[in-house]
């Protein structure tokens, strides 16, 4: 599917980058020294659940998509979540993408937040979400798929794409519910190119559920109390100028995570494309890791109690 | 949207590349409009002391463990506590400069219900996350532990062990004080 020997110089170079931290991650999860939460399992689809305060998440995202009428593609966004409060979270992405055969490059950053406002369980959990981004028109991470993104769209040659740049305002409004012991999470997205273009909107659902409820009184790691497993489904709803299905695109994949003791997930879901906008096959994966009581530990301090 | 490149000749109108300040305005007005929303309503809800915050009428509190006394519950919660809790209220429930202790006998004593729904829902305005994230059983494990007769903090010699463990004053401070769990 992809031929690192086919790209150029600087694509080769990108990817070593990106296989190196992957590995450094990867790595990491062998050490019980972070804190061990209990991530989302989806990877676009967001629930109510924030970072806890003072923890730094780091975490990368590849995605290796299949492109009709241009190069394979490895995107990726390096993220650092940081949770200010319980109930706020902020986070900072770096967006970057190699393609077969057209080199490499860094796509932009983006900068998002999220709170709730109920800070009590409810049927139904809203999150508002608000995020800013800078990124060019050569961004394949499909973070979102919003108004009539479409798989064309990724067949411009970089040197093109690069030039257009995008500064967007990315509002969701994140719904989130526990249905016995599954997570029914619904996001619907408004996004605005801050330049003039019409608001977008888009769509992401996610249902998981652990795959054991009880824990095991032994310490383990390969055991099904620390996978999730579910389902999620995005796609784009048009514009303001043309509200609807026509001219969008749409995946559906399961998700899984697992959650490793030591502060480490690993997440992976192959989706596919549900109509002929779309790509035909993404294969996202998710490791990240979770540092916890960042500002002590910056300062040099530790917990009294004993950080895990 | 992600990636989406417009030909300059198939573009309805050229997009300026610039910030325009109004699209810059509204962006920062709603991240602090967001912020101020969550900060009122954390302000609102973070008047009730602790385990006092559960409702009165909350269906929790009539909930029954449905795990109580079986054989694995308390070792599974000891596993949970040390994995998901501890970082805040240390290893031995006793607290930490980032969270109370646990450790007490008011904790030992509270209905299992409301123990229920105060893990769940956590107090966010206080820093105590919601643990819904972990299934019911899961949660009804930790409470089996937290109740199984942890030495408590709120006794003379468990506070000044818990104490000696500590460097700073402002720890031992939070530790007495419970923030969650006081009376």
């Amino acid at each position: 599917m992809f031929s690192v020997a086919s790209c150029p110089a600087g694509g080769r170079g990108a990817w070593q980058r990106l296989a190196w931290a992957l590995g450094l991650l990867a790595c990491r999860a062998l050490l019980p020294a972070g804190a061990a939460a209990q991530e989302r399992p989806y990877l676009i689809t967001y629930d109510r659940q924030l970072e806890e305060p003072g923890n730094l998440e780091i975490a990368v995202d590849p995605l290796l998509a299949r492109q009709r009428g241009g190069g394979d593609f490895l995107a990726a966004a390096v993220e650092l979540e940081y949770g200010v409060k319980a109930w706020w979270t902020t986070e900072l992405y770096a967006d970057g993408q190699a393609t077969s055969g057209d080199g490499a490059l860094a796509t932009g950053w983006r900068w998002e937040n999220r709170v709730r406002p109920l800070l009590h369980e409810h049927l139904v959990n809203p999150v508002l979400y608000v995020e800013l981004e800078d990124i060019t028109a050569a961004d394949k991470t499909l973070l979102e798929v919003v108004g009539h993104d479409v798989e064309a769209d990724h067949a411009a040659s970089n040197r093109l794409a690069r030039r257009d740049r995008q500064r967007e305002l990315e509002t969701k409004l994140i719904l989130s519910s526990s249905l016995g012991d599954w997570d029914l999470s619904e996001n619907l997205i408004a996004e605005k190119n801050l330049a003039g273009a019409p608001w977008e909107f888009g769509y992401a659902i996610g249902l998981a559920r652990p795959l054991a409820l009880a824990a095991r009184p032994d310490a383990c790691s390969f055991c099904r109390e620390n996978f999730t497993a579910g389902i999620e489904m995005y796609g784009g709803l048009g514009d303001a100028d043309g509200f609807g299905l026509r001219d969008t695109s749409h995946y559906l994949g399961p998700v899984i995570a697992w959650n490793l003791p030591g502060g480490t997930t690993l997440r992976l879901s192959p989706a596919f494309g549900l109509n002929g906008n779309s790509h035909r096959f993404l294969l996202r994966l998710g490791i990240s890791y979770e540092l916890p009581d960042l500002a002590n530990r910056v300062r040099g301090g530790l917990p009294a109690g004993g950080a895990r | 949207m992600s990636g989406r490149w417009r030909p300059a000749a198939a573009s309805p109108r050229p997009w300026p590349r610039r910030w325009p300040s109004a699209g810059a305005a509204l962006a920062l007005a709603l991240c602090a409009a967001a912020a101020l929303a969550a900060g009122c309503a954390a302000a609102g809800a973070g008047a009730g002391p602790g385990l006092d915050s559960v409702p009165a009428s909350a269906p929790a509190r009539a909930r029954i463990d449905p795990d109580a006394g079986g054989p694995d519950a308390v070792a599974a919660g000891r596993k949970l506590f040390l994995r998901h809790c501890a970082e805040c209220h240390g290893d031995d429930a006793r607290g930490s400069r980032r969270g109370p202790a646990i450790a007490s006998e008011r904790v030992r004593e509270a209905s299992p219900g409301a123990l229920f729904w105060f893990l769940t829902n956590g107090r966010l305005a206080a820093g105590m996350p919601g643990w819904s994230r972990l299934p019911a059983a899961r949660r009804w494990q930790i409470i089996a532990y937290l109740q199984s007769g942890l030495p408590a903090a709120d006794d003379e010699k468990g506070a000044r062990d818990a104490g000696d463990a500590g460097d700073a004053g402002d720890d031992r401070e939070a530790r007495r004080s419970n923030l969650y769990t006081r009376r």
